[in-house]
């Protein structure tokens, strides 16, 4: 249903403040992968996107929809939420795609020298989080990591040289793992 | 009754910008995320950007403890306490191993910190090389150049006068070998619990505006010398209500002709060896059970 604005947080203060928590556990400890459940979003959004975005986007956040992301239902959904503003992914804050649609990351905000924080954060869609074949390790990784990773060149290609760096938050149904730019990834 | 206060007392807006600057500063080690600090129910210096991190990542079911130089019975420690009691109705604990989320001044615990605990400290000059270059056009110039020449000028000037390292307490370091950070006003005792720490550690400056983070298992080096290692510095003694040999010490005068004590700082640590049967030189029982050292 298109207009269907039901399905966000029935506690907003505590339920974002919860969302957080996983959140933030998933940023600093990549390959950890959590679970964001209890929101019924419009199609295409997953839960844990949702769950992020009613916890991050407000006002003074500029968010980029790209492909099956970028419709009406979810657009009024989270301008209803959040009251967010949206824009073209080369200014936004928060890019939700899939993983196949992220496209050229030097085309994203990657901060600068001095600034390296004002750099975007891709929101992805991911078809499998789980073990895998890729071994992540750096900040965060006590010393070694293997999840479901099918290829790095997505997350990669393009990324700015650290301190600079677009981060990245996968996510599939209701699981949530950070990746930001620190982690070093590898196929096994 | 009503609730009068949105949970953990700030509002859902300043939360959601804090939230967004901690998740930087974790992916961007030791490098400091500016944010829209907020006057707080406190004046600066009391941890008005340790309350604003420790709001913004606060859930109803954690279990807080706050400490203040190592102590949970000072007057910070007990008032900021009391404002998550009161404004999120969290439990607190003054139990380190019990706590889920640690407030600390210028302390990390003597107990070690696990992967289900955040340490959140209160940091007044977040800015390692504010006292060299006051410009923070220059400063932030300097990081972004790895420009970190002038620091280590510093430590040899003390070489130079002191024959040592004289630096004692903000001891800077660098993480994961990129950004140079100041741990806050920590002894440099406490230094090496910062590296490989499986908590995540968040620093909150209020006044300044500004949050870092060391996310877990980060390297964190204390800069030094090849010929002038970085050193631990403790009191030479021993507890003296729990004989520990190998925690931070406090040197408290008790009385009016000079006379001195070494006490432990952590005093939930102290506590704890207390009840566990260690006895210090001054908390020795006689045979009958009177304090025999008693002055």
């Amino acid at each position: 249903m298109a207009n269907d604005l039901s399905g966000g947080f029935t506690n907003p203060s505590q339920d974002a403040a919860r969302a957080f928590r996983q959140i933030m556990d998933a940023m600093a400890r990549p390959g950890r992968i959590v679970s964001l459940s209890g929101l019924t979003p419009p199609e295409p959004l997953s839960r844990a996107q949702a769950n992020i975005a009613l916890t991050l986007f407000d006002h003074t956040t500029k968010i980029s929809l790209k492909a099956h992301y970028d419709n009406e239902a979810v657009k009024t959904w989270l301008s209803f939420h959040t009251g967010t503003n949206f824009t073209s992914p080369e200014l936004a804050d928060f890019i939700i795609c899939d993983h196949d649609g992220i496209g050229a990351i030097n085309a994203l905000k990657q901060g600068s020298n001095e600034y390296p924080d004002q750099s975007a954060t891709v929101i992805v869609g991911y078809p499998k989080l789980d073990h895998g074949q890729c071994q992540l390790s750096g900040p965060g990784i006590k010393d070694k990591v293997m999840v479901s990773i099918t290829e790095i060149s997505p997350f990669r290609n393009g990324q700015a040289m650290f301190p600079l760096g677009v981060d990245f938050m996968l996510t599939c149904d209701d699981k949530l793992m950070g990746l930001p730019r620190t982690t070093k990834m590898e196929m096994c | 009754m009503s609730n009068d206060y949105n949970f953990a007392y700030l509002d859902e807006q300043t939360k959601r910008m804090i939230r967004r600057g901690l998740l930087k500063s974790i992916a961007i080690p030791g490098y400091q995320v500016p944010f829209a600090s907020r006057e707080m129910p406190m004046p600066y210096g009391w941890g008005t950007g340790g309350v604003q991190v420790t709001s913004a990542c606060l859930v109803p079911e954690d279990k807080i403890k706050v400490i203040d130089q190592g102590a949970d019975d000072t007057t910070n420690a007990v008032s900021i306490r009391q404002f998550f009691e009161k404004t999120a109705k969290v439990e607190t604990t003054t139990h380190t191993e019990k706590a889920s989320l640690i407030q600390t001044r210028h302390r990390i615990p003597e107990h070690d910190l696990d992967e289900n605990q955040i340490l959140v400290y209160q940091v007044p000059i977040p800015e390692p090389l504010r006292f060299l270059e006051p410009r923070e056009s220059e400063t932030r110039k300097m990081h972004a150049l790895t420009e970190y020449g002038l620091m280590h000028v510093k430590l040899y000037e003390d070489i130079a006068h002191h024959g040592h390292i004289a630096t004692s307490y903000a001891y800077p370091v660098k993480v994961e070998g990129r950004y140079v950070m100041d741990p806050s006003p920590i002894p440099k005792f406490d230094n090496p619990k910062m590296s490989m720490c499986p908590a995540l550690q968040l620093f909150g400056a209020g006044r300044e505006q500004r949050l870092y983070a060391i996310p877990p298992y980060c390297e964190v080096i204390s800069l030094d010398f090849e010929d002038h290692p970085f050193t631990r510095l403790k009191a030479n003694a021993e507890c003296e209500l729990c004989s520990a040999n190998n925690s931070y010490l406090d040197e408290v005068i008790i009385d009016d002709e000079g006379n001195r004590m070494f006490v432990c700082s952590d005093t939930h640590y102290c506590e704890a060896r207390q009840a566990d049967g260690h006895r210090g030189k001054r908390n020795r029982l006689d045979q009958e059970g009177y304090d025999a050292t008693h002055i």
